[in-house]
């Protein structure tokens, strides 16, 4: 178990899906991982392969690949037991204080991890994520000091 | 070296689909595990 770090966040698949495929808020709340080297992405391989499989699906296996091969690249990848919900596993493994998603169902499911929740995990819409999120005031938390804006372009 | 997400977003754009499809599909995914 990893202590909660409000500047980790861990995406669902759906979420993952949607901001390639989709944009609106899913875009906008993982522009803001994107543009700030200190906010990181959490995800296990179980949680990838959702999403590859969901983009494969509905896209290609070409686009699908090459977004494995970028996502991979950012994410802090943790590991977690098959049967455990990918998400939430991928936080409660990885210390993750948000996690974003689209099922309005995934809080009941914390009960049927391996793993018993001990930390504090917000689970939230990728909206409400986007339009809560204030860099200056988590900067100040965990890294200190003032907030020098993003450091990052998130379309690189 | 992996594909800037301008790229990938770029491509993406070729493809209709919306977050419903999207859990409609991740359900299914997850079903068959």
């Amino acid at each position: 178990m990893t202590e909660a770090s409000p500047a980790r966040v861990v995406a669902d698949a759906d979420v993952l899906a949607a901001d390639l495929l989709v944009g609106g808020g899913a875009r906008e709340a993982l522009d803001h991982v994107r543009r700030h080297s200190w906010v990181e992405l959490v995800a296990s391989d179980h949680l990838l392969d959702d999403a590859e499989a969901v983009i494969a699906g509905l896209a290609d296996a070409d686009l699908a690949a090459d977004w494995r091969e970028r996502i991979e690249d950012e994410r802090v990848a943790v590991d977690h037991p098959a049967g455990d919900h990918p998400a939430l596993a991928s936080a409660y493994r990885g210390g993750a204080a948000h996690l974003l998603t689209f099922d309005e169902g995934l809080r009941s499911t914390a009960t049927n991890l391996t793993i018993q929740p001990r930390v504090n995990l917000s689970i939230r819409t990728p909206d409400a994520f986007a339009g809560l999120f204030d860099p200056a005031s988590l900067y100040e938390a965990v890294e200190g000091g003032e907030y020098p804006g993003p450091d990052r372009d998130p379309r690189a | 070296m992996s594909s800037r997400w301008a790229d990938l977003f770029e491509r993406a754009g070729a493809y209709e689909t919306d977050v419903e499809a999207i859990r409609e599909r991740l359900e299914e995914v997850r079903a068959d595990d």
